[in-house]
């Protein structure tokens, strides 16, 4: 047996019902390595400190807490990154749905102003009436 | 030296009231004086020039005729007598009616408002149609606005020619007389013949004239807003409400110096409601769509939004639509 072995064995040495085999090469690897004794000791001391400390009671009532909040329907939850994700799908489909700015058409205005501002009075009466076919073609 | 300095302006102001009677006379020959003719009119609303034949003729009497034979709106058969015109596209059809908008002024208020507005100067022109001319010049007092020229008949005075260049002082558009035979015209080419189909009910965007804003108002049913700084020089001139495709009325205004007119019009419903885009954080931003003949300006106004067409210097149009109330 090594130290790394004994080391691992030591938690366990001090228990009853080990098996004898195993204590006993403890044991002979014990004999004779001062680094494995001293870590033993430094086990015993620890353990010896754990049971002198009072155990504390817990508190009136905790399992019983702890076994209706079991009981209770787990609530429904979504991963995080849900939220987030929901978030940027309502801005892209209020950008898409929101209609976009309608062009300016001209033409009609054009059509009407050919209508009612042309065919004055100084011989261009004619003019007004090509303007507004003009207008009407670039509809 | 006195004496010279006087002659020169008396010399001066006689040439000034010389070109203002020339003036009258070309606003009432329009009407007054009986022809028939083949006009050519170009229009060059971007770098080529668009090219027009038009057939005309006038009673004298307030009546007239013309029908384009090529052009954009070949076909076109305009029949004019006030306070009517009836137009119809090609041989057959309905005629459909409409105000004439040949305007409200008389012509001598008219040619005080150019005269206000225009300097006027003239000279001798070529001989056109076979007639020798007076060139008559209208130049703008005021930058911005567009400018006339007119080659008038020396012994009529009808406008034989008449080229317009536009705010920016580019040529935009030329009436010409290529043919013209002074005398009576039969009744029967410039009047609606009895029997003529004339559509009478309101087409969509049809234009009702009204003799006033009160008037315009009444069958509104509610106040036309107007705007508080028209240009300078210019007045309101006609009022008119619109049919809209979606039913009910829009009022449209037209503004003049005399010669230039502006289009004030609005329209119901949306300019609060319009897409992404065009409002967000501007909300009295004017939207300007420019051409080499027409400025097209449009603004939020109340519920709708109010559109004026012009050919005038954008600042002062966008000044006009913010004085709207």
């Amino acid at each position: 047996m090594n130290c790394e072995v004994c080391q691992r064995e030591l938690a366990a040495h001090d228990l009853p019902d080990q098996p004898a085999r195993r204590q006993a090469a403890v044991e002979a690897h014990l004999a004779q390595c001062p680094e494995c004794r001293h870590e033993l000791a430094v086990l015993r001391r620890t353990a010896a400190l754990l049971a002198s400390q009072p155990l504390d009671e817990p508190p009136a009532g905790l399992w019983q807490g702890v076994e209706a909040r079991l009981a209770q329907p787990t609530p429904w939850r979504l991963p995080r990154w849900t939220y987030a994700g929901a978030a940027a799908l309502v801005a892209v489909l209020a950008v898409a749905v929101w209609p976009p700015a309608e062009e300016f058409r001209a033409t009609p205005y054009l059509r009407d102003h050919y209508r009612v501002s042309l065919g004055g009075p100084l011989g261009d009466a004619a003019t007004g009436d090509v303007l507004a076919a003009l207008a009407e073609e670039t509809q | 030296m006195k004496a010279a300095g006087l002659l020169l302006l008396l010399t001066l102001r006689g040439a000034v009231a010389d070109d203002l009677a020339l003036l009258r006379l070309a606003l009432t020959a329009e009407t007054k004086v009986a022809r028939r003719g083949t006009q050519t009119v170009q229009v060059q609303p971007a770098n080529t020039l668009v090219s027009s034949s038009v057939d005309f003729a006038c009673d004298g009497q307030g009546h007239s005729r013309r029908e384009h034979r090529t052009g954009p709106s070949a076909g076109l058969v305009v029949l004019s007598a006030a306070p009517w015109e009836y137009r119809r596209q090609g041989s057959s059809g309905s005629w459909f009616r409409q105000p004439l908008t040949a305007g409200a002024l008389n012509d001598l208020t008219l040619a005080s408002r150019i005269a206000t507005n225009y300097t006027l100067s003239s000279a001798a022109g070529p001989t056109l149609a076979g007639r020798p001319t007076t060139r008559l010049n209208l130049t703008p007092k005021r930058s911005g606005n567009p400018r006339r020229r007119l080659w008038l008949d020396r012994a009529s005075g009808l406008v034989l020619q008449s080229e317009t260049d536009n705010r920016d002082g580019q040529f935009i558009a030329r009436t010409r007389y290529e043919a013209i035979t002074f005398g009576p015209v039969d009744a029967a080419q410039v009047r609606l013949p009895a029997d003529a189909a004339v559509d009478r009910s309101t087409p969509p965007t049809a234009l009702v004239r009204y003799d006033s804003v009160a008037a315009a108002e009444a069958r509104l049913g509610h106040r036309i807003d107007l705007p508080s700084t028209p240009p300078a020089g210019y007045k309101l001139a006609e009022v008119y409400l619109r049919a809209c495709r979606q039913g009910g009325w829009t009022p449209v205004t037209t503004w003049s110096d005399g010669v230039n007119r502006l289009t004030l019009m609005a329209t119901s419903g949306r300019g609060q409601s319009r897409g992404r885009g065009w409002r967000w954080g501007q909300r009295r931003q004017c939207e300007v769509q420019p051409s080499r003949l027409q400025l097209v300006v449009r603004l939020a106004h109340g519920p709708g939004e109010a559109v004026l067409v012009g050919d005038l210097a954008r600042a002062q149009l966008e000044t006009m639509l913010r004085s709207l109330p």
